[in-house]
């Protein structure tokens, strides 16, 4: 039995949520590190709540609200005329909702450490805020930005629980490794599930490694 | 052409404390901005700045209005120059980098980076990374970027707090040399007589949550109108002068000398023409240049600032803590 498909698919997940990942993690990592807003704690536990609620109360939750019975699912429906539910556009939803703490957390911490001061000299330099921001605080927090990328990448392709709720087992569509590896165990064809697991464990830890890596340059004068 | 001033008209509160400061400084040469810790003189430069937004009142720039009720011109809009304590240099971008970042954003005139590094002697630093630069190169470093975007107005705030007494002084000919090339008015915040005495064309200090006026500090000396018989004359240090004023006795003026009148001597000169002699203290010698040495003469409460040449410096040996005294052909009288 053929395990491209599913490796495949899982790739374009991960690179899909990776991107969207970026485009919202950023603004939301530099809105945290920056405000002095009441709401701030509220929004940071939000971010992290996918990282202590089990996979299926969440994926519970993401069915609901995909649902053609409530506003997204039912304005999904309507406009691309598929459910958002068991589709490749629903799985990538559940993904990025999911890996956000894992892209949120490592820019928050970057831009942290970037700290007020250089931005303070920026503007001084002429820089506005956009300006100063992708000219002194992206360069400087650049490990920030290869962890939050690394880890959210490595993090969709493993998720289980979460695609299984949402995803279901379509073949070609929702059929992440995962799932796959969870099929070939129940059908036990030990040969797929070992090829798989064996291939998501090496590159996971080869992931790891690259994140402790990076990071641990930071502490060097 | 007169001078252009910088209008402060602001009050800040912050913790117990409370900062009023209404002054009007001459942009130019250096003004000294002396005051205890925690006294507010970061707090007032960074209004300057535009990175204090708390602060009430108005901020005049010549003509140009920084900060008023309803106006606030951002930081990056007034087109300072600021050195911070802590260089805070660009640690992704090499010297040259961190040089050309405000040069390039204010659109300064090419010319500018090669008068910067070569004022604070930067050409064998520009392709270094910052990280691998020494403490005192380091405050070179961001002082050229703040001038290499030809500011207006450079604020240096305790930038040599971080190095020692040797890194000091040599440091010090820097910032004189690199002001002066570049003509860039500066105020230099410091709770150190001794770079204050050295660099500065007046002081203002910071007393009791208040602002005091700049004083002119490198040729004034302080004069009391003392009674000599039936004749009037000023006094200074005790020192009878050859000027006098219609006032009552006891009053107090400000002597203002014509430093390059100013001559040395080892020994009490004696009977002479000069119109102040009396004797004083070298607070500081500093060479500026191979020609030019920058003495600093204290008396009783007052310091100034005498340029000399640097062969006659050598020729008399002069040294901080000697007592020398000091003839003056040349003064006028400034009111107090």
């Amino acid at each position: 039995m053929s395990v491209w498909p599913a490796i495949w698919l899982s790739v374009q997940l991960a690179v899909f949520s990776v991107i969207i990942l970026l485009v919202i993690a950023t603004p939301l990592a530099w809105w945290l590190t920056r405000t002095n807003s009441r709401l701030r704690p509220f929004i940071e536990a939000l971010v992290a709540l996918p990282l202590v609620l089990p996979a299926t109360v969440l994926g519970f939750y993401l069915l609901v609200l995909m649902s053609p019975n409530n506003p997204l699912g039912g304005a999904w429906l309507r406009i691309t005329g598929d459910t958002l539910a068991f589709s490749f556009s629903g799985l990538l939803l559940a993904s990025v909702i999911y890996s956000l703490p894992f892209a949120v957390q490592p820019l928050q911490t970057a831009f942290q450490s970037v700290g007020n001061g250089v931005i303070e000299v920026a503007t001084t330099l002429g820089a506005g805020r956009w300006d100063a921001f992708r000219s002194v605080v992206m360069p400087l927090s650049k490990r920030g930005f290869l962890t939050a990328m690394v880890l959210s990448f490595a993090h969709t392709l493993g998720e289980f629980g979460v695609v299984l709720m949402v995803g279901g087992n379509i073949p070609g569509k929702t059929r992440t490794i995962s799932i796959e590896v969870f099929n070939a165990v129940e059908t036990l064809d030990y040969t797929t599930a070992h090829r798989l697991s064996a291939g998501l464990l090496v590159f996971s830890f080869a992931v790891l490694v690259f994140v402790y890596l990076i990071n641990g340059q930071r502490r060097k004068p | 052409m007169s001078t252009p001033i910088l209008h402060l008209d602001i009050s800040r509160r912050f913790g117990n404390h409370f900062l009023k400061a209404r002054a009007d400084v001459p942009l130019t040469g250096i003004t000294a901005l002396e005051g205890p810790s925690g006294s507010g003189k970061t707090l007032l430069l960074r209004s300057i700045a535009g990175l204090e937004k708390g602060a009430n009142g108005s901020i005049l720039f010549g003509d140009i209005v920084w900060q008023s009720q309803n106006r606030f011109v951002a930081p990056q809009a007034r087109r300072i120059g600021y050195v911070f304590q802590d260089t805070r240099l660009f640690e992704h971008l090499d010297v040259a980098g961190n040089l050309a970042y405000g040069h390039k954003r204010a659109g300064a005139a090419p010319g500018v980076l090669q008068i910067v590094s070569a004022a604070l002697d930067l050409g064998g630093l520009l392709h270094r990374q910052v990280n691998a630069l020494s403490g005192g190169e380091k405050q070179r470093v961001a002082l050229g970027r703040a001038l290499a975007m030809q500011p207006q107005l450079l604020l240096l705030d305790e930038p040599l707090s971080g190095l020692d007494q040797a890194r000091k002084a040599e440091i010090l000919p820097y910032i004189a040399r690199a002001v002066q090339a570049t003509r860039c008015p500066a105020i230099y915040v410091s709770h150190e007589r001794r770079e204050t005495a050295f660099l500065a064309d007046r002081i203002m200090k910071i007393q009791a949550g208040q602002l005091s006026a700049p004083v002119e500090c490198e040729t004034s000396l302080p004069a009391v109108l003392t009674k000599v018989g039936l004749d009037l004359a000023l006094f200074v240090d005790g020192h009878q002068t050859g000027l006098s004023v219609a006032a009552k006795a006891g009053t107090k003026h400000k002597i203002r000398i014509n430093t390059d009148s100013a001559i040395l001597s080892r020994d009490n000169p004696g009977q002479s023409s000069a119109l102040v002699c009396l004797p004083v203290e070298i607070i500081n010698v500093t060479a500026l240049d191979a020609q030019n040495c920058a003495l600093v003469l204290g008396g009783q409460g007052w310091q100034i600032r005498l340029v000399k040449s640097a062969t006659i410096c050598a020729q008399m040996q002069l040294e901080t803590g000697q007592k020398v005294w000091l003839n003056v052909t040349d003064a006028n009288l400034m009111p107090d």
